[in-house]
């Protein structure tokens, strides 16, 4: 009982030395776990749980569309496996999850953890989930003209300040990604800002705001992600929770499709 | 309550479940009922994205049907709960009574479990 009394104590007491510790805004490096309680790009239905605020996504009618043909694991419009609405999820199929998904993909320790290192002419983001990387170039090059690239999974990024908050603009996204496990689209003229501040010695908060004007009728913000401060973690060996096609496939096969019981 | 080899088709509301699952296997189960079952292990992987167990159960024919099921939580998840937690936890031969949600595949023989006791220890 008086560990019971005591935790909120600790708890608060933690935090008020998170708040008052020292720290430069400028140095975003560290592990960091998304705390966030949305998992997606914003707080679409599904995403909150019970009683949450949730809000639609600006689609427009191709968006809609393309929303449509995108069948979930999760959420409102979840696939059945019973019925030919068989789930699509690019997850599922080990495909890389690509920039904003990568970003919002896992609220739940320990594959919540976003790793940043800041080189002097790059900051890399090293995400636990599937043990991806992106670089963000911080070296003053502009970003290329979207006509000039391939779209890639993880797109094309540069990053700069602008006070204590860190910008990074990206374009040339790959529109076969989802913005998070609800289906949302996107296409390859997406252009995603992404904002960064440290807060406080242990809490990283960002937003999104991306702009796609044949999808969404306006730019659409995502909600805040909070992540805090793991120095734990920088003391383990890393989970490597790698998603193992071979594995995954049998996977779905077997247990998500239910196929267990019934192969010939 | 009378447990038999192959159990009961329970209509347990399951109520609000805890928002864990990383793949689309949500979907796949009726979480509105539960079924509970004894078997005896075959097979146990603690593997990403969730562990799975292999378990052989006694229809009420005698016959032994092969039944799987899905742990909700991937491996890094349940070590971070309990830290008993490896390959070896669950261990062919051992005896589990299970609490799970079935598939929505009716045929299928897939569930996903809700509640774990091996050799009379509750473990989830």
């Amino acid at each position: 009982m008086r560990h019971l009394v005591l935790a909120p104590l600790v708890l608060i007491s933690q935090a008020l030395i998170g708040q008052t510790k020292s720290f430069d805004p400028h140095d975003l490096s560290g592990r960091w776990d998304r705390t966030s309680p949305y998992e997606a790009y914003s707080n679409v239905p599904g995403s909150g749980g019970r009683n949450a605020i949730v809000a639609e996504a600006p689609l427009t009618a191709a968006g809609r569309a393309a929303l449509e043909k995108n069948i979930p694991g999760v959420g409102p419009r979840a696939g059945n496996p019973a019925t030919s609405r068989k789930i699509n999820d690019p997850m599922d199929t080990c495909d890389p999850m690509g920039v904003p998904r990568i970003l919002n993909v896992e609220i739940i320790a320990p594959h919540n953890t976003m790793e940043i290192v800041q080189l002097p002419n790059r900051m890399l983001e090293f995400f636990e989930w599937h043990h991806d990387w992106r670089e963000v170039w911080t070296d003053g090059r502009p970003l290329p003209k979207t006509d000039d690239l391939e779209p890639k999974w993880n797109g094309y990024s540069v990053g700069r300040w602008d006070g204590d908050t860190f910008i990074v603009n990206s374009i040339g996204l790959d529109d076969r990604t989802w913005l998070g496990r609800y289906g949302y689209p996107h296409t390859d003229e997406m252009k995603l800002e992404e904002r960064y501040q440290r807060v406080d010695a242990n809490t990283l908060e960002f937003t999104m705001i991306l702009t796609d004007p044949k999808y969404y009728s306006k730019p659409w913000a995502s909600d805040k992600k909070i992540f805090k401060l793991n120095r734990e973690k920088a003391k383990q060996w890393d989970e490597q929770a790698y998603c193992v096609p071979s594995v995954e496939f049998q996977f779905n096969q077997l247990i998500r499709d239910g196929g267990f019981g019934n192969q010939k | 309550m009378k447990w038999m080899n192959l159990l009961v088709w329970a209509m347990v509301p399951v109520g609000c479940a805890p928002l864990l699952a990383h793949h689309g296997t949500f979907a796949s189960y009726d979480r509105d009922k539960t079924i509970s079952m004894k078997g005896t292990v075959t097979q146990f992987q603690f593997a990403y994205p969730h562990p799975l167990i292999f378990f052989d159960v006694k229809d009420e024919n005698g016959n032994v049907v092969h039944w799987a099921a899905e742990m909700l939580e991937s491996p890094g998840i349940l070590k971070n709960k309990d830290a008993n937690w490896n390959k070896d936890y669950i261990k062919p031969n051992d005896q589990l009574t299970i609490v799970c949600n079935p598939h929505k595949v009716a045929t299928a023989k897939v569930c996903r479990a809700q509640e774990l006791t091996v050799n009379d220890k509750k473990i989830y």
